[in-house]
C-alpha cells in the first residue's frame, strides 16, 4: 500500500518535471515581438545598406583613364577571340605600345614613401565603408541581444521540439535556477539564437524578388576597382605585366572549326 | 584545357547566377513551408529531422526532374555540390526555425 503510494508520488513528480504548463500569453507577448523585431531589423538593414551604398564617389580623370586602359587590355586578352585577325593585331600593337610606355599612368613618378592610408581621402573612404557595413551588422545584433536579455529574462518561453545535450543548459536556460530541468525547455534568448540562424531564408523570400542587392554589389565592385587598394599591385607594374601578356598573345578566332562544334552540339541531342 | 574545348564550354555568368537564385528561392520557400508543416504536425526529435531530410530530398528530386529535365549538369557546373550540399545547412536552419516557432505556437 505504502510503496504503491510512493511509486505514484514519484511518478507524478517525474511527470510534473517533464511537462510544464506555460502561459499561452507568452506566445503573443514574447515570441511574436522578438520575431517581428528581428524581421524588421533585417528590413531596416537592407534599406540602410542601399542608402549607404548609393553614394557616388569622384575620381580624377587621369586615374579613370589609367583604370580604363588596364581594363581595356584585360578585355582584349579575354575577348580577343571575337575579333578578326586584322583588328586584333591593330589593337594589340597599340595597347602593347601604350602600356609599355606608361603613357596614361596617373602618377608618372612613384613616390618613395608609400601613401599613408589614414590621410589619403580615397583610402579612408574605403575604410569608412568597410567600417559602416561591419557596424550595420554588429550593432543591431548586440542591441537585440541586449533587449531580449533585458526585457525577457528570467522565464521559460517554450519547449524545443528536439532534444539537446546538457551543455546547452547554461546558455539557453540563462537566469533560470532549476538545475534538473530538461534542456529542451528554453528561455527567450534561445529563440533569438535560432532565429538569427534561420532568418536568411526568410530575408531571401522577402527581398529575393527584386534585384537590388546584386546590382548594388556590381556597382560597389566597380567603384572598388577605381579606388587603389592599399597593398595591392601598383598600376605601373600592372601595365607592364599586361603589355608583356599582350605582346605574346596569340590570336585565335572563335570561328575556327566552328562547324565541328556545331555538329557535335546537335549530334549529342542536347 | 585547349581553347577549342573552352569555346565549346562557354557559360554565361548571368545564367549561372540566375539558376542558383531560382534554386535558392525554391529551397528557402519549401524548407520554411515544411518547417511549418512539421510544427503543425507536432513532430518531435528525430522524426522532425527525418521529415526535413525527406522533404529536402523530395524537393531536390522534383527540382531536378521538373526544372532541369533530369539534366542538372546542363545548368550547374557541379550539380551535387551546388544543388544538394551547399544549401543544406542554410535550409536546415530555416527549417528548424519555422519548426520551433510553429511548434511553440500550436503546442
Amino acid at each position: 500500500m505504502f510503496s504503491n503510494l510512493l511509486a505514484k508520488l514519484s511518478m507524478s513528480a517525474v511527470g510534473a518535471a517533464a511537462e510544464l504548463t506555460l502561459d499561452p500569453m507568452l506566445k503573443y507577448w514574447v515570441l511574436f515581438p522578438i520575431s517581428i523585431v528581428m524581421i524588421l531589423v533585417g528590413v531596416c538593414r537592407q534599406y540602410l545598406m542601399v542608402y549607404l551604398g548609393l553614394k557616388t564617389r569622384t575620381v580624377s580623370k587621369k586615374r579613370l583613364t589609367e583604370v580604363q586602359y588596364i581594363s581595356k587590355a584585360q578585355a582584349l586578352l579575354g575577348n580577343g577571340t571575337n575579333l578578326c585577325e586584322k583588328s586584333f593585331k591593330m589593337r594589340k600593337e597599340y595597347l602593347a605600345n601604350v602600356l609599355a610606355e606608361g603613357r596614361f599612368l596617373a602618377q608618372k613618378e612613384a613616390s618613395d614613401t608609400p601613401p599613408n592610408p589614414l590621410t589619403d581621402p580615397s583610402a579612408s573612404d574605403a575604410m569608412m565603408n568597410m567600417v559602416t557595413s561591419n557596424l550595420a551588422n554588429y550593432i543591431p545584433q548586440t542591441l537585440i541581444m541586449w533587449w531580449v536579455n533585458h526585457f525577457f529574462a528570467g522565464f521559460l518561453l517554450m519547449k524545443l521540439p528536439f532534444p539537446l545535450t546538457i551543455k546547452f543548459k547554461e546558455m539557453l536556460q540563462n537566469g533560470i535556477m532549476t538545475p534538473d530541468l530538461d534542456p529542451r525547455w528554453v528561455s527567450s534568448i534561445s529563440w533569438y539564437f535560432i532565429s538569427t540562424l534561420g532568418l536568411s531564408p526568410v530575408n531571401n523570400l522577402l527581398f529575393g524578388s527584386n534585384n537590388d542587392e546584386s546590382e548594388l554589389l556590381a556597382i560597389s565592385q566597380h567603384q572598388q576597382q577605381l579606388e587603389s587598394v592599399p597593398g595591392g599591385p601598383s598600376p605601373d607594374v600592372m601595365m607592364k605585366g599586361l603589355a608583356n601578356d599582350i605582346t605574346i598573345a596569340q590570336h585565335e578566332s572563335c570561328f575556327d572549326s566552328i562547324e565541328e562544334r556545331v555538329l557535335k552540339l546537335y549530334a549529342d541531342g542536347n | 584545357m585547349s581553347s577549342q574545348e573552352h569555346f565549346a564550354n562557354i557559360r554565361a555568368q548571368e545564367s549561372i547566377q540566375l539558376n542558383k537564385k531560382i534554386l535558392l528561392y525554391i529551397q528557402d520557400g519549401t524548407s520554411l513551408g515544411f518547417g511549418c508543416g512539421a510544427g503543425i504536425l507536432q513532430l518531435e526529435g528525430l522524426r522532425g529531422f527525418q521529415f526535413f531530410a525527406a522533404s529536402y530530398l523530395t524537393v531536390v528530386a522534383l527540382y531536378v526532374g521538373w526544372f532541369c529535365r533530369f539534366k542538372p549538369a546542363k545548368y550547374y557546373q557541379s550539380p551535387i555540390q551546388e544543388i544538394l550540399v551547399d544549401p543544406l545547412f542554410r535550409e536546415l536552419a530555416g527549417f528548424v526555425m519555422a519548426w520551433t516557432f510553429v511548434h511553440a505556437l500550436v503546442g
